[in-house]
């Protein structure tokens, strides 16, 4: 077993990028310093750098220790400018598509670089043009489809094109948390990391995300692309409510335990995490989500008779919910404050039409919080659905395993952007509490009176970076070290295909993962603290490493 | 999108942002590598919401190119004609970057248009700073002169530990650029891709094109470059530049373009390559479609028959049965 760690430092003429491999190794049986020799050589013959230095590593009292007697650890230092070239040298790239909006940038950073609508806008133009030319035309036909190929805009870009010409249609390619068109999304992702990012995609690791209920062959597909097309040397598709609450680990406290309520444009997911593992039985999701609210806030508005153009009317409808809509607390004294002060609630939406460019303006009233009432009473929106959010939560942490339930109630953390109206948390946390108190009010009075049940603590989370909390979190994960372990490799790839991608470790058992940790931590601590002996009085190059260890 | 832009897109909504809200101090602290291994970073501090570091690492230069200082030659003086009083260069640079401006915000000109399109020169630091022995020769070459020292073989990075190369002569420039792939079907592809490149070149619109060359090995015009700069496993492809296309407004553009070449065809690469798994995935939808219209129907009937629900069995059952197989 070997441990290798990496530094990066500057050497003496200035050039930046060297990089300071020190690799610990176990070497079982006895060990003669040839033998330490022989096996520092081989290492650095597999990282091709220049050999600085190797000792064998310690306890500083060697007899007190029986374990280091039949197994010593050696340490080897190879400096390698080679490896500069690395892609683990450089920050992973994070792109975190959700239904409505993504977020993408570099890992290390505190927020995402661009946050863009997830839509395609292409020419469809040439691909019907193709079809309908007969086979003789082939070079033309060939050209079309090449022109096709590049002839297509992302996110905002997207938006404005289709509103200005006939050409663009709109392709959305991720339908309720699900990737709907590959085709698309292929294409959405190449122009983020070509245009958007403007990085290499073989230059560095990519951390993607998911939903907990993604199928494994969505995860295969999102792999093949990876690797085939964009050649990335590493993926880690991440499940994202799990960065979401990695997400509040760095802010508050160290709490890998709570329930995730992920709303987002397209999916509602509930999602209960124990130490960082997802209980999976225990997932519940809603089928309403922020564009019900849209669709919800636009058919209010039509129905009201307000003069909107009907090609505008959802991006309106959109625009009014992000910008007007709040959580009301009773929505009978909502009513009667728009209706005694109407001047004082009621906004005002200019708009410019998008065919004629004549101005018109709306007004924007109830609608303001019956938009996200329709968390917490569904039944006003649709007939199907029912249940209210708080019931849904309560319901999911009703079917996890009992010792953790109590841990759950106390961290319900919000992500998405449809958590983001204002006092969403306070009402969430307000009507939990309400059905909580309820069942232990009943509980207490089964039982007589004769034991008081410990009263639950109900807490709902929300910070302010609650819209790309999972990137948030993602950034986090990708700028650890253990990160580039974690991922699948290209090399990986290509000896097992795209199956390695099936499998997410947080939904595994969690021992064998962290037994290894355990160990390469034990082992490192001990060996850095006696190699710093060794390299004492070496060259200049050594010293900055042991400091930056 | 058919050619890169020459500015970061996001170093310039960075800018843009900080210009419209410069009396609103906030903390920034962001890092990003771009194509090609050229890091940037950017800091503002609560303290001087005006005053923006900006700091640009560049590819690691390979043994045959000239840097001064840890920048191309040239690169301080296109800086300083470029931005004038609003950038100041600060030296040394930030541990770990080549370069580093200290931006003022505050010393941007009123005028609104003028200062966009200064906050575009500004995100394209990169052009500015790794062009600039380029932008040298080719300005040479409008003037039909040859720069001073310039005259034989020289070498420019435009990726971290490669070079392309430049012979300047007075009434032409010759470019050569080794490509080198590491992905094996990248290779292929950027063979012929490039073949197909010089073909498109000989169609009647583009006759006043640079003549465009490509061949598998080192053309003659390498003589005397160091052995590893001369292997690429991609061919070579070489671009003759003549005055009238480094005339006027057309120089910013050649130089980026030439700079930039490597990442054109690379991005190149990777559209085909989606272009071609779409088609395979449309290919492979239509066979699948035929392979059901094949199916026989009656699996449906047999489907009704086997499909009943399940008879679930209590704990007796079980050991009933159990005795049953013992006896």
């Amino acid at each position: 077993m070997a441990v290798v760690s990496k530094i990066q430092c500057r050497d003496s003429d200035g050039v930046q990028g060297v990089v300071v491999v020190v690799i610990f190794m176990m070497v079982e049986g006895e060990t003669s310093n040839v033998r330490i020799r022989e096996e520092a050589e081989r290492e650095r013959g597999r990282t091709g750098g220049e050999l600085f230095g190797w000792g064998r590593v310690c306890p500083s009292g060697e007899e007190k220790a029986p374990f280091w007697r039949s197994t010593t650890a050696i340490a080897t230092v190879v400096s390698s400018s080679l490896s500069a070239m690395d892609p683990t040298s450089r920050p992973a790239v994070v792109i975190d598509n959700g239904t409505g909006y993504t977020k993408m940038g570099f890992a290390g950073n505190v927020e995402p670089c661009f946050i863009l609508p997830t839509v395609v806008a292409v020419n469809e133009s040439f691909l019907n043009q193709s079809r309908a030319s007969s086979k003789a035309n082939w070079l033309a036909q060939h050209s079309a489809g090449v022109m096709a190929d590049l002839d297509f805009f992302i996110g905002d870009e997207a938006l404005m094109k289709s509103r200005t010409s006939s050409i663009y249609s709109l392709s959305y390619p991720i339908r309720h948390g699900q990737v709907d068109n590959w085709d698309a999304m292929e294409r959405y992702w190449q122009q983020c990391m070509f245009n958007y990012l403007r990085c290499d995609p073989e230059d560095h690791y990519f951390l993607l995300t998911e939903s907990p209920l993604t199928a494994p062959e969505s995860r295969e597909y999102t792999g093949e692309i990876m690797f085939e097309t964009f050649n990335v040397p590493g993926l880690y598709i991440a499940v994202n409510s799990v960065l979401a609450l990695a997400a509040g680990y760095t802010t508050s406290k160290c709490e890998m335990t709570g329930v995730v309520v992920d709303v987002g444009d397209g999916a509602t997911h509930i999602v209960p995490v124990a130490d960082g593992y997802v209980i999976g039985s225990s997932i519940k999701s809603i089928p309403i989500a922020g564009k019900d609210v849209t669709l919800f806030i636009q058919q209010l508005m039509r129905e009201r008779g307000e003069n909107i153009p009907p090609e505008d009317s959802f991006e309106v409808a959109r625009k009014v919910k992000e910008m007007y809509c709040y959580t009301s607390s009773d929505i009978v004294k909502e009513f009667n404050k728009y209706d005694k002060e109407p001047a004082k609630y009621i906004k005002h939406w200019r708009g410019i039409k998008p065919k004629t460019g004549a101005p018109y303006t709306c007004d924007v009233g109830y609608e303001r919080f019956l938009g996200p009432e329709v968390f917490f009473n569904p039944e006003i929106y649709s007939s199907d659905f029912a249940t209210p959010l708080p019931t849904v939560i309560d319901k999911c942490i009703q079917s996890a395993p009992i010792d953790t339930r109590r841990a759950l109630y106390k961290n319900i953390v919000l992500s998405g952007g449809s958590t983001m109206f204002k006092d969403f948390h306070r009402r969430l946390q307000r009507d939990l509490k309400k059905i909580v108190d309820a069942r232990v009010l009943a509980s207490d009075a089964r039982l007589g009176g004769e034991i008081k049940a410990q009263p639950v603590e109900v807490n709902v989370v929300s910070h302010p970076i609650q819209r790309f909390a999972v990137w948030f979190g993602g950034s986090v994960l990708a700028s650890t070290p253990e990160f580039f372990a974690a991922c699948h490799t290209k090399a990986e790839y290509e000896e097992y295909g795209a199956s390695i991608c099936r499998t997410n470790p947080v939904f595994k058992g969690m021992f064998e993962s962290q037994l290894l940790n355990m160990v390469t931590l034990l082992l490192q601590v001990v060996a850095i603290s006696v190699f710093q002996v060794k390299l004492r009085g070496e060259d200049e190059i050594h010293k900055q490493s042991v400091l930056v260890l | 999108m058919l050619l890169l832009q020459s500015h970061s897109r996001f170093l310039l909504d960075t800018l843009l942002n900080r210009v419209q809200n410069v009396d609103k101090a906030v903390e920034l602290d962001n890092n990003w590598v771009e194509f090609d291994d050229v890091r940037y970073h950017v800091q503002v501090t609560m303290k001087n919401p005006h005053i923006v570091l900006l700091s640009v690492s560049l590819p690691i230069p390979p043994p045959e190119t000239i840097f001064l200082g840890g920048l191309p030659f040239g690169a301080i003086e296109a800086i300083k004609a470029a931005y004038g009083v609003v950038v100041q260069i600060l030296d040394p640079p930030r541990d770990g970057f080549n370069l580093t401006l200290k931006l003022n915000l505050s010393k941007l000109p009123p005028d609104e248009e003028y200062k966009h399109d200064l906050l575009v020169k500004i995100a394209s630091v990169r052009e500015v700073v790794l062009g600039a022995p380029l932008r040298v020769v080719l300005k040479h070459l409008t003037s039909r002169t040859v720069a001073p020292k310039m005259d034989k073989l020289l070498a420019l990075v435009h990726r971290p530990k490669e070079s392309f190369f430049l012979i300047p002569r007075a009434d032409k420039v010759t470019v050569v650029f080794p490509m080198r792939f590491k992905d094996s079907i990248d290779t292929v592809l950027a063979t012929s891709f490039l073949q197909e490149f010089v073909e498109a070149r000989r169609t009647a619109g583009l006759n006043n094109a640079p003549l465009c060359m490509w061949s598998p090995s080192p053309p003659l015009e390498l003589k005397g470059a160091p052995a590893e700069a001369l292997s690429a496993n991609a061919g070579f492809v070489t671009f003759v530049i003549f005055p009238r296309h480094v005339e006027g407004k057309k120089l910013d553009r050649t130089v980026w373009n030439l700079s930039t070449f490597h990442a054109y065809v690379s991005y190149h690469i990777k559209c085909s390559e989606g272009f071609m798994h779409t088609r395979m995935r449309r290919r492979v939808e239509s066979l699948i479609q035929t392979l059901d219209r094949a199916k026989p129907d009656p699996e449906k009937s047999n489907k009704a028959l086997t499909s009943r629900s399940f008879k679930r069995m209590s704990l007796k059952d079980l050991k009933d049965r159990r005795n049953n197989s013992i006896l």
